[in-house]
């Protein structure tokens, strides 16, 4: 058993950090929020040449081929960053195109996302927000050598910027049957994207299809067979996003821990306070079990080991613990903690949104029943 | 990073495993709750008490007793690792006594004199012996080092005087601490001692007395040790005169990760679920096809899964030469929470049968062997017990987070 990251991971940890700080420091973040498109081509390429974009990549197709738990270890720093822009959207493409694409589709999409040429993202939500098989509905009816898609997708994080739409629609059947993935070009007429305003200027876009043709030779993995895939994807998804959270919430955990140390009320530090100190403690205990909690499920995850219970427990709990460490750490802030020129906001704002991103604590609850078989 | 264990944990694993399901069967004791005395005769206790010895007498067979110990002393140097792995097995078949020699052994192999480690360190390692342990007093608890039982040197021996509480003080020996010099700063002036309390005969020494305490449940739990003029000699002590405090802290290399906590929760979940199974109401349904009550063993589910990996990281720090303090503190408070939590949750989902006592498992057949609701009542301890969840917020406030006292 080994609970630490090697030294190549130590590296790319410290590494990230000091990128993030020069290139995207907290005033970035927040000129990034009143930006229409949230980040810049600039940053981009930036995080292309320092081998982002490619870190999962295999060598063969422009990478450096490491692992989901590397990729992991570099979103917990995107997280504690707060790092603007569509890194965690096109990572997560990447992921699918490496799972499910055939060599063609590797040797064409993978080598433009490492050079910082290809940004793409997930459209799996549709209005009623279900995450289960059920949920999938966006139409793709067969025409000629290829679909046509008609539908809505929401709450699709960073549309607005992407090159790629990796869009789960239904090609028949019901249920668990009949999921098709496919890979949508932005740019294909009939598509529109609407940004949503949200709490965490995250992104969000409405997207609808309206007769939009898709060539089959843009269906990742098997036509109607899609749901395995789709299933694996998500749990990545939530994986990864446990990642960005803990990174957020350990920043989040620093802070407070410096404030209350440096803020004098009745002439004392008010961290000296225990009932301060409690709360920095259960602080403490949530950010630490969801570090390693996520640890394990990405381990999980990049081993190819049966991870759903372990991935739904993952989420369960940041998810959750994310709400009480921010909130706790308002209450040790007070007033200034509330107000926009703290940077606790641009935390609190994003875990909001975070939690409720591939599942809130409820459904993975329901999950981990089902993984209990009870 | 890889959470697999080591070929050799795994090995142990498999081993305790297979050993535990043949030759464990817990005949209603218990043994690990604190409610061996339930029933409330002494002789039940007794016979629940020695249950566990003979457990511990075949592990003792089994080599695994002292696998913790160093081969100096007849241990197996196991590594930290196997001993959690070990440790995990055994708690989760609920298992008594899986490591032997308690707090005193590493005390005595590091402080102890020649004549001590050779009287009763094989002792110990064969499950022959157990010392009753006097560190708490009424007004010593989480404050441990203001301690005032007495001792004062008279010729050979010293001569004792107050009382100690939380043990129970029915063993022949007893490791306790004593205060030698009331004018030193108080960590410094505190005395390691090994002691006889009950003669060959097994009658309390001259100037012992020991009275019972029964939790609110009627349960003979614990005892008060009154010492008045109790002569010890001299040459039992361990280490140096007013430095016991710090011997009281030795540790060596035995793995602190409270794995055990992690392992019993799960064995009483899925237990639950199983009884829950076999309660059908009259429309035919069991309590956990209701949703409130399957979300609510889902979010326990979770919250073992989690506390387990923080036990883990504590091994794993362990395993690295780290010396874990904040990260034992984390998993000992959030663990006793979540005993609370979900014993409290399990005996609330049973509705009336939640509240009856073991005496009525067998015309129930409730879970647990009928401790379940039991140790509702009992999971109050142990927030308290061992070091309270405030005392060890505080640790992870001030050490682990440097906050300012």
């Amino acid at each position: 058993m080994d609970l630490g990251l090697t030294e190549d991971q130590e590296m790319l940890r410290s590494m990230a950090r000091e990128f993030i700080e020069q290139e995207t420091p907290r005033t970035f973040v927040r000129d990034m929020e009143e930006d229409d498109r949230g980040f810049t081509a600039d940053m981009w390429q930036k995080i292309a040449q320092v081998g982002w974009l490619g870190l999962i990549v295999p060598e063969e197709h422009g990478g450096t081929g490491q692992n989901l738990v590397d990729l992991g270890i570099l979103l917990e720093e995107v997280g504690h960053g707060v790092m603007p822009g569509p890194f965690f959207n096109t990572a997560l493409v990447t992921v699918a195109i490496l799972d499910a694409g055939s060599d063609a589709q590797k040797a064409e999409y993978l080598p433009r996302i490492a050079a910082g040429d290809l940004i793409a993202t997930a459209a799996i939500l549709e209005p009623y927000s279900r995450l289960d098989a059920n949920g999938i509905n966006l139409e793709a009816s067969a025409s000629g050598d290829g679909y046509t898609l008609n539908g809505t997708k929401m709450f699709v994080e960073n549309a607005h910027a992407a090159d790629y739409l990796l869009v789960a629609a239904r090609t028949g059947g019901s249920g668990e049957d009949g999921i098709t993935l496919l890979l949508v070009d932005a740019q294909s007429d009939g598509v529109s994207v609407d940004k949503l305003k949200t709490i965490a200027t995250d992104n969000q876009c409405e997207v609808t299809f309206n007769n939009v043709s898709v060539p089959a030779a843009n269906v990742l993995g098997e036509a109607g067979n899609g749901w395995a895939q789709l299933k694996l994807l998500l749990q990545k998804g939530a994986a990864l996003r446990c990642c960005q959270m803990v990174g957020a919430l350990q920043e989040v955990l620093d802070m407070t821990v410096e404030y209350v140390k440096n803020r004098v009320q009745f002439g004392r530090p008010i961290g000296s306070f225990q009932a301060i100190q409690h709360y920095c403690a259960n602080m403490a205990t949530d950010v630490d079990g969801s570090r390693f909690i996520t640890y394990q499920a990405i381990w999980r995850l990049g081993e190819g080991l049966p991870s759903d219970l372990e991935v739904s427990s993952a989420k369960a709990w940041v998810s959750d613990s994310a709400q009480r460490v921010a909130a706790t750490a308002h209450q040790c802030h007070g007033a200034i903690g509330f107000t926009q020129e703290h940077d606790l906001q641009l935390f609190t704002r994003r875990l909001k949104a975070w939690e409720v991103s591939f599942g809130d604590g409820d459904y993975h609850r329901e999950r981990v029943a089902q993984a209990m078989e009870i | 990073m890889d959470f697999r264990f080591s070929a050799e944990a795994q090995a142990i694993r498999d081993e305790a495993e297979d050993f535990v399901t043949k030759e464990w069967q817990n005949p209603g004791y218990d043994l690990t709750g604190g409610l061996a005395g339930w029933h409330g005769s002494e002789e039940e206790r007794e016979a629940g008490h020695e249950v566990a010895r003979q457990f511990a007498k075949k592990l003792v067979n089994q080599g695994w007793y002292t696998m913790h110990w160093p081969s100096e002393y007849g241990g197996q140097d196991a590594s930290i690792e196997k001993q959690l792995a070990y440790r995990e097995v055994m708690s989760y078949h609920d298992a008594p006594a899986s490591l032997g020699g308690g707090l005193v052994a590493p005390v005595l192999m590091v402080h102890g004199q020649d004549w001590q480690k050779d009287l009763f360190l094989p002792l110990l390692a064969n499950a022959d012996i157990e010392f009753a342990q006097g560190f708490s007093e009424p007004d010593a608890g989480s404050d441990l080092a203001g301690l005032k039982t007495r001792a004062v040197r008279d010729g050979d021996d010293y001569v004792v005087s107050g009382q100690k509480i939380w043990g129970t003080y029915r063993n022949d020996w007893i490791h306790i601490l004593v205060r030698t010099d009331p004018d030193a700063p108080k960590h410094r002036g505190i005395t390691y001692l090994l002691a006889r309390l009950k003669d060959e005969d097994g009658n309390y020494m001259p100037g012992i007395q020991v009275r019972g305490i029964k939790d609110g449940t009627n349960n003979h739990r614990w005892d008060e040790l009154f010492m008045e003029n109790w002569r010890v000699p001299a040459n039992n002590i361990i280490g140096e005169e007013n430095r016991g405090w710090y011997a009281a802290m030795t540790t060596l290399s035995f793995e602190r990760s409270n794995i055990g906590r992690p392992a019993q929760l799960l064995r009483t979940l899925e237990q639950f679920i199983n009884w829950c199974g076999m309660v059908r109401d009259e429309g035919g349904d069991t309590p956990i096809e209701r949703a409130e009550i399957r979300h609510r063993l889902a979010e326990w589910r979770v919250r073992i899964e989690t506390l387990r990996s923080l036990c883990y990281r504590v091994g794993w720090m362990q395993s690295e030469g780290m010396i874990p303090q904040k990260e034992s503190s984390m998993v000992k408070f959030f663990g006793d929470e979540l005993f609370q939590h979900i014993y409290r949750g399990l005996a609330q989902i049973m509705d009336g049968y939640g509240n009856l006592l073991p005496t009525d498992n067998e015309r129930f057949a409730l879970p647990d062997q009928g401790f379940l609701p039991a140790r509702g009542w009992q999971s109050i301890g142990t927030s308290i017990g061992g070091g309270t969840r405030e005392i060890q917020k505080n640790i992870i406030a001030q050490r682990g987070l440097g906050l300012p006292r």
